[in-house]
């Protein structure tokens, strides 16, 4: 469900905000860890917790992520930028503010493109502007449903660092925001920047909204979505809202602007409950923090250290190993897996077979078993090893699908890449699995097929050829499927057309 | 003392004991100092070993070698301390115990000094005659009718009556200077980023530093050597060697370029003042300092600056106390924020809220342009001033370090810009970032008989305390001073 | 620039403190609105000098110190907690967590504690 374009004359007009949690060892501002499901409030010192005279002190690993993933969204970082204090009370931000940057952000401009389908775009790439990215960080979290009439608290999560990412309100359908968003969570997967796994809020996205009628200027009124867990559910909170302003607008009303929850069960949008006073949170300059300086050095270090993102490596694979572009788009959807093809590709120096081999059986098992790439017990140079089997005619395909079960069953419970798990050399060698050719050994297995069927032979020479294949059967099932089936489908033509 | 401690003449704990006699018989009471909140107990815990490892890597400091070995100190309640409560002064912190411990009071205990107790304040250091405690006022031991000044005035009256040689305070606005020079003793506030601000509970963050009491100036300097340095706990705090501050105290004032500030000396200053004042940059001259009249253009804006600023953060910095985490809680409230709101309103004192009011305000929608942003650029003039005059010679200037000595207990609490406005000479080293030391300059009639003492300041450029305590020496040693050993 | 008694009571909801007004009795600790409102204007009136100064030459304010904001020393272990948890300073604990009056997340939900 996506795209119910606006009635007649109105467009929607959509802009995201969206927080990105950063893979670090330690929170941004004490050296906590940065767990996520621990025991809840025990990652947490004098600093996270508020107490008092405690002092933050910048953890550096944040600062770099940050400026990884600025650069990859094709920001300008600037080589000072300022650290501000949020101010607002809530239960699970103990300091009654939040360190962020307002004024001067850590990165501002980029533009990410990502290719879409999407028939209103010529060149089939929607280009949305970032405004701007900052480096904050993160409150506790607060339970409402635990406890009977009170709300728990837990300060495990505060301090963990994010960034921040605005972009301009260029999105236009909800079906844009979703590619969109798609592509900015490859890239942050490729850059080992975050886990991006919204469930557990390491990527949190928050939407605004207008309408306005089309080829009009002026903005409408924004209306601000939040508690969307999963990029369809982005999805569809867009389209219930734009059909929620439309029908508003319809009836002759007026927007109004309001912070609104998704229901996810509901399938439906609710206001959040009007505060108490208007948002002022009072912005400045943190006293305790002086400015941060990014050098040159630290950027072009970073710079260097910038990992192929999806989109060059897309088109790298189609050129380089001649995929057609789904499986290029397939096997580059996240990193560990096209490191996982490449290497594959490269060891076997059998690019498509490669392909064919993890697009196939491959994902299929790492999808049953939920694995990354990197954590798929058959390694890159055992699959490739198969494929040589393969290629060479020790092995045919069948059984070859067979040997990679037997490579996960000795694999289970050994460490991923150890010596341990069996290699397909070994597999096939112990259980004698390799293509047998000899004539004198397929002939007898074709001999004992047609002895055990005469009936059917009969059939064949009256003429019911289709039956060739019921003997290649018969013959594969002798031979443990080990029979070389050329050779066989020779033989048994020959003897079948003998007499 | 400390040699005497070192040398194993005297038991470790001999300073310490005494102290705490001390304490108790001045301290308690009708007429009692009420300096002190908390008080260790006889024998305390024992200091850190100096070889122990209780220093920690990436700090810069020179101590560790029983600098203080045996020395009694007093801190101020508002540095986090293990063994005693923290609470500022406030009803919010009451019984408030810290679980980790301040830099400036581990380096105490890493040079062998013995924590005698905390002392009283102004409630998070907000006032300038430690009326605003909550736990009640402290008297000024040289009149017990007389405020010791503020906001650390548990620790300038603890050292003014010989409870300790020396003590721990802080400095936001004058709140070391000012005490000292209404109780009669010297009192130090280093360049901002000296000393380690990690556990010291802040109030203005970008103002905060903590400072020292001494009855002489080499007690003040022994002090602040001790706690100094880098701490890669503090972002503030500034990677730079401690230099020896105690050790050419006696070096002079001689061929040093010692400037008055006119702005410093209005013709409302009380005559008492001027004339103590004027007789003081004699002694200077005669010791051979060069004496240049200097102007400071921006003065006249400090106090506004200062009360802009200092609020502001202070409200940021105070949201943290909401009864949820630690502190006192309104246990009644039935939502949260209801919780909040008792619990803030119970714990705070008077001035408190009313700085809290008025930060919040001038960071605020509408007024945040107006206040907080003009604010900090006119920090920026004062803080130009001072540079400007350095830059043209000056290697010192001198001013009087209040506008007048010690006023009566209750006499300003009713006209909070009346008090507020005690802080007019000191408030600019806080804004400027640079040193500043009290020393006692003569006594005044103060109209019931007494003979209130007066303080003179010295202020100097960023990282010049060492220069600037020598003068400070010069002029205490002119008045007899020696200097006792600690 | 006066301020008005209901700016100071905007600006004590924003602050999370109660201050109580003209038609309420006054309770213990609770300051009057009335008071504080007068005291804030009388600050206000002296801090007025401020725009008597000249800050057109002024760019970027001071920020003490002039270095950049150093990074963390990577063997800074977590400051200790002395005894433990948190559980020993807080108000209100259960199982782990620290407790307040439920909050509502969403219009419809109850209202807390009422």
């Amino acid at each position: 469900m996506t795209d119910r374009a606006p009635d007649a004359g109105y467009e929607a007009v959509i802009g995201l905000e969206i927080h990105v949690q950063l893979r670090t060892e330690e929170k941004l501002f004490c050296p906590d860890g940065t767990g996520f499901g621990e025991v809840p409030n025990t990652n947490v010192c004098p600093v996270c917790l508020g107490l008092p005279g405690a002092l933050p002190v910048l953890n550096r690993e944040a600062v770099e992520l940050a400026v990884r993933a600025s650069l990859a969204f094709g920001c300008t970082v600037h080589q000072r930028s300022v650290w501000a204090r949020k101010n607002y009370f809530y239960p699970d931000l103990p300091k009654g503010y939040q360190i962020s940057q307002f004024e001067e952000p850590l990165a501002t401009d980029g533009v990410f493109r990502v290719e879409t389908d999407d028939t209103s775009d010529p060149v089939g790439r929607l280009a949305i502007r970032i405004r701007r990215i900052h480096m904050e960080e993160d409150a506790g979290k607060s339970i409402h449903d635990r406890f009977e009439g009170a709300t728990a608290v837990d300060l495990n999560r505060t301090g963990t660092p994010l960034i921040e990412m605005v972009t301009e309100p260029d999105f236009r359908s909800p079906a844009q925001v979703r590619a969109w968003l798609t592509g900015v969570k490859q890239v942050l997967e490729y850059l080992e920047v975050s886990d991006c796994n919204m469930e557990e809020g390491s990527l949190r996205v928050d939407a605004n909204v207008s309408i306005r009628p089309v080829g009009s200027e002026p903005l409408g009124t924004k209306t601000e979505l939040k508690n969307m867990n999963s990029f369809s559910g982005v999805e569809r909170a867009l389209d219930v809202e734009i059909a929620r302003q439309r029908d508003v607008v319809a009836m002759g009303g007026q927007v109004a602007h309001q912070t609104l929850l998704w229901d996810e069960r509901r399938g439906d949008v609710r206001p959040m409950r009007s505060k108490e006073e208007s948002h002022d949170y009072r912005y400045f300059p943190d006293p305790d923090l002086p400015p941060l300086q990014v050098s040159e050095n630290l950027i072009e270090a970073v710079k260097a250290q910038l990992p192929e993102l999806p989109a060059a490596r897309r088109t790298r694979f189609r050129e380089d190993y001649g995929l057609p572009a789904y499986d290029a788009g397939v096997l580059t959807a996240r990193r560990p897996l096209a490191d996982y093809y490449e290497e594959t590709a490269r060891t076997s120096g059998a690019p498509k077979e490669a392909s064919n081999w993890i697009m196939g059986p491959v994902l299929a098992a790492m999808n049953a078993r939920d694995l990354e790439a990197d954590d798929f017990p058959v390694r890159p140079v055992h699959l490739a090893e198969l494929i040589d089997l393969v290629e060479e005619g020790t092995i045919n395909r069948n059984v070859a699908k067979d040997v990679l079960g037997r490579m996960l069953e000795s694999a289970a419970g050994v460490e991923v890449g150890s010596a341990a798990a069996k290699t397909p050399a070994e597999i096939v060698r112990e259980e004698g699995l390799a293509t047998v050719s000899d004539t004198g050994r397929l002939e007898a297995w074709v001999e004992d097929a047609l002895a055990a069927h005469p009936e059917e032979v009969a059939r064949f020479r009256d003429g019911e050829t289709r039956l060739q294949g019921f003997f290649m059967g018969e013959v594969m099932k002798r031979s443990r499927g080990k029979a070389d089936p050329t050779e066989v489908a020779r033989i048994l033509t020959e003897r079948l057309e003998e007499t | 003392m400390a040699a005497a401690v070192r040398e194993g003449s005297v038991p470790a704990d001999h300073y310490l004991n005494k102290a705490l006699e001390q304490a108790r018989a001045v301290d308690r009471g009708h007429e009692g100092l009420n300096a002190f909140l908390a008080l260790a107990k006889p024998g305390g815990p024992a200091p850190d070993a100096p070889d122990s490892g209780s220093g920690r890597a990436g700090e810069t400091h020179p101590t560790g070698d029983g600098l203080l070995a045996g020395v009694p100190v007093a801190v101020k309640d508002n540095l986090c301390t293990l063994d005693l409560p923290t609470t500022c002064a406030s009803r919010i912190l009451e019984g408030y115990r810290s679980p980790y411990e301040a830099t400036a009071v581990r380096r105490l205990r890493v040079a062998g000094a013995r924590l005698v107790g905390k002392t009283n304040m102004d409630e998070f250091a907000m006032g300038s005659s430690t009326e605003n405690s909550a736990f009640g006022p402290t008297r000024n031991p040289r009149d017990r009718d007389r405020v010791p000044g503020g906001s650390s005035g548990g620790s300038a009256a603890a050292v003014a009556a010989g409870v300790v040689p020396c003590a721990l305070g802080s400095d936001t606005g004058g709140s070391v200077r000012q005490p000292a020079a209404f109780c009669g003793v010297v009192g130090v506030k280093p360049t901002y980023g000296r000393v380690s601000r990690y556990g010291l509970v802040a109030f203005a963050s970008s103002l905060d530093q903590v400072g020292a009491f001494g009855r002489s100036v080499l007690d003040a300097a022994l002090l602040l050597e001790a706690v100094a340095g880098y701490d890669p706990r503090d972002p503030t705090s500034v990677r730079r060697p401690v230099p020896d501050l105690s050790g050419g105290l006696d070096e002079g004032i001689r061929g040093r370029v010692v400037g008055l500030p006119r702005e410093y000396l209005p013709d409302t200053l009380a005559p008492e003042v001027r004339a103590r004042y004027d007789e003081a940059v004699e002694r200077l001259r005669e010791a051979g300092a060069r004496i240049r009249e200097v102007s400071l253009p921006h003065t006249r804006f400090a106090v506004s600056t200062y009360y802009v600023l200092a609020p502001a953060e202070a409200s940021s910095n105070l949201a943290r106390y909401d009864g949820v985490r630690y502190g006192g809680r309104a246990s009644e409230a039935r939502s949260t924020l209801e919780l909040y709101r008792a619990s803030r309103t119970r714990g705070f004192g008077p001035e408190v809220v009313r700085r809290i009011m008025l930060g919040t305000f001038g960071l605020s929608a509408g007024y945040h342009d107006q206040y907080y942003d003009r604010a900090q650029k006119v920090r920026a003039l004062i803080a130009r001033d001072f540079e400007r005059v350095w830059a043209d010679g000056v290697d010192l200037l001198f001013t009087p370090t209040a506008p007048g000595p010690a006023f009566r207990l209750g006499e300003r609490t009713a006209d909070p810009v009346a008090m507020y406005l005690s802080d007019v000479f000191t408030v600019t080293a806080n804004l400027a970032g640079i040193p500043g030391v009290s020393v006692p300059m003569g006594e005044v009639a103060g109209g019931g008989g007494d003979r209130p003492p007066l303080g003179g300041q010295f202020l100097a450029p960023p990282w010049h305390e060492a220069p600037m305590l020598q003068a400070a020496r010069a002029l205490e040693v002119s008045y007899g001073i020696t200097g006792e050993d600690t | 620039m006066s301020v008005s008694r209901e700016e100071v009571e905007r600006i004590a909801a924003l602050a999370r403190l109660d201050v109580f007004g003209e038609d309420e009795p006054a309770a213990e600790g609770r300051p009057s609105a009335v008071r504080l409102t007068e005291e804030l204007n009388r600050i206000l009136e002296h801090i007025a000098t401020l725009e008597e100064a000249d800050i057109s030459e002024i760019g970027d304010p001071i920020r003490l110190p002039s270095d950049p904001v150093p990074f963390r020393d990577p063997g800074l272990e977590p400051d200790s907690l002395a005894e433990g948890a948190p559980a020993d300073r807080a108000p209100r604990w259960r199982d782990g967590f620290f407790l307040v009056p439920r909050l509502p997340a969403l219009v419809d939900d109850e209202e807390d504690g009422s």
